[in-house]
This record gives C-alpha cells, structure tokens and sequence, in this order.
C-alpha cells in the first residue's frame, strides 16, 4: 500500500471514529457533517471525499456497530454455553456500544431501511446462539413449551425498553452495567430454567 | 479460525464443519445432508425460515433481511448461484 492510500484510510477511519463519537452522544438524525468534520479535525469536503452523502456515513457507522456487536457474540460464544451465559454475552457486547445502539433502535423509524436490516442481522446471530441452547431445554423440558420468537422478541423488548428508557433507570451512566445481572436472572426464572 | 463464507459463522471446532470435514470454507448449517454447500436459493430460503422462527418477522421482510445479510458474504457477494 502506497503512503498516499495508507493516508486515506487513515482519513476515513478518523472519520468513522468521529461520527461513532458524535453519534452516540447526539444520536443519529440531529448531528451535521460539519460538527462530523469538526469532530475528526478534517474540511467539511473531505467527508463527502470518503462518504457521497450524509446518510452513507450513517450507514457505515452501522454497519461498523453490526460488525462488531456480531464478531464479539459469535467470538464469545463456546459449546456447552448455558442460556445465562449466552444472555451474558448478548449484553456484554451491547454494553461495549451501548449509547450508539441505544440511538440505533431509539432513531430507527427515522433510519434508512439498511439499519433496520443490520439490527435484524445483528439479532439473528444472537437468536442463533439461544437457539441452540434453549431448544435443547425446551427438550428437556427444563423452559417453559412457548414458541421460541415469543420468547426472543420477549427477550430483545426487555432489553429495548430499559435502553430507550435509560434517563429512568441510570441517568448518570450505564443501564446495562447497573441492571445487566438482574435482567438476565429475572429473565430466566420466568422461563423456569435451571442452568446449573 | 475459518469463517463460514455463507453464514459469516466462525468455525470454532470440527463439529462447525459439514461432516466434521475441516477443509471445507462453510459450515454444516449452510450443507446439505451430504456435505455439498446449499445453493444461494436454498439459503436465502433456509435463512428466511429461520428469521421468521426466531424473531416472527413477516415472510417478505425476513426474505429481504436474509438477502440483505447474503449480500454481504464472500459466496453471495454477486448474488450468483453456487449450485
């Protein structure tokens, strides 16, 4: 790679890195590409350079978040996982973005239709994982006989609620660092499940 | 670690892998029984039902979401056919 492309790559991740930044503190729909251009110390032109139009970079602002969120699920995902882990790792990876995919589902409506698709992406790797684990309790009888969307959007709705609430539940800070465990031990005795 | 080039799941251990066959780029939930890859329409119809299954979207929006999530994945990225 020649030094002028390594420097523009530099540029565009400067970029990304900028919007992530701008995006999960202001949310996706109100921030300009010029407080973008700020953010990243770059011409309000050079973000147009490296993304045609303002909702590409959104775009690439997602698709990088849906990336990440499903690399670190399926990373930490072992055989022989229980459900509580496989529920630990789903919040684990969101809390590592958390303030950019709480501004992900609060702004979807208002999204391109790519972003409701990389969240269902982003759901479908984790629906994956408790599929394995909780058909094979369903099995054993050990979770309550519910069909498994039921008990998924039931799952991904808890979640979502306590995110988009979060001036409720952790004003100053987290939800995900303050409720995490409990949700994820309420969640399972209402499906009666013994993980041990 | 291998990455299956139909699904994007990491292939961890050789019961990801068709038959336990680790020379193979995909992994077993993206095989016919087999061994052999499913062809493009056999996955979008398999990941279809398994979105539909697992989250209760409706028929056409998982179909578009599987074909959104297929497009990204090196056997998919033209959208052609593999059979």
């Amino acid at each position: 790679m020649n030094k002028r492309e390594q420097q523009r790559q530099q540029t565009r991740a400067a970029i990304l890195t900028a919007a992530e930044h701008v995006y999960a503190i202001n949310g996706f729909i109100r921030p300009s590409t010029q407080m973008i251009a700020k953010e990243a110390g770059v011409a309000h032109g050079t973000v147009f350079l490296h993304f045609q139009s303002q909702e590409k970079l959104i775009l690439a602002v997602i698709d990088n978040l849906g990336t990440a969120l499903t690399a670190q699920i399926h990373e930490s995902s072992e055989p022989g996982h229980c459900l509580s882990d496989v529920l630990q790792t789903h919040l684990t990876a969101i809390e590592a973005s958390e303030s950019l995919y709480t501004h992900l589902i609060m702004d979807l409506q208002q999204l391109p239709e790519e972003a409701q698709q990389t969240v269902i992406g982003i759901q479908s790797v984790i629906a994956h994982h408790l599929d394995q684990v909780m058909t094979q309790l369903k099995n054993e009888k050990k979770i309550k006989d519910l069909p498994f969307s039921f008990l998924f959007n039931t799952w991904i709705g808890l979640i979502h609620y306590y995110l988009m609430n979060r001036r409720l539940f952790a004003p100053q800070g987290s939800v995900l660092a303050l409720y995490k465990n409990q949700l994820i031990a309420n969640f399972l005795k209402l499906l009666e499940v013994d993980c041990k | 670690m291998k990455q299956c080039i139909a699904c994007g799941m990491p292939m961890k251990n050789v019961d990801d892998y068709p038959l336990g066959d680790t020379t193979k780029d995909y992994c077993k939930f993206c095989a016919r029984p087999d061994g052999s890859m499913q062809s493009y329409d056999e996955k979008l119809a398999s990941m279809t039902q398994f979105i539909i299954r697992t989250q209760g979207l409706n028929v056409n929006v998982a179909q578009e979401s599987a074909a959104f999530m297929m497009r990204k994945l090196p056997a998919w990225k033209k959208g052609d056919s593999n059979d």
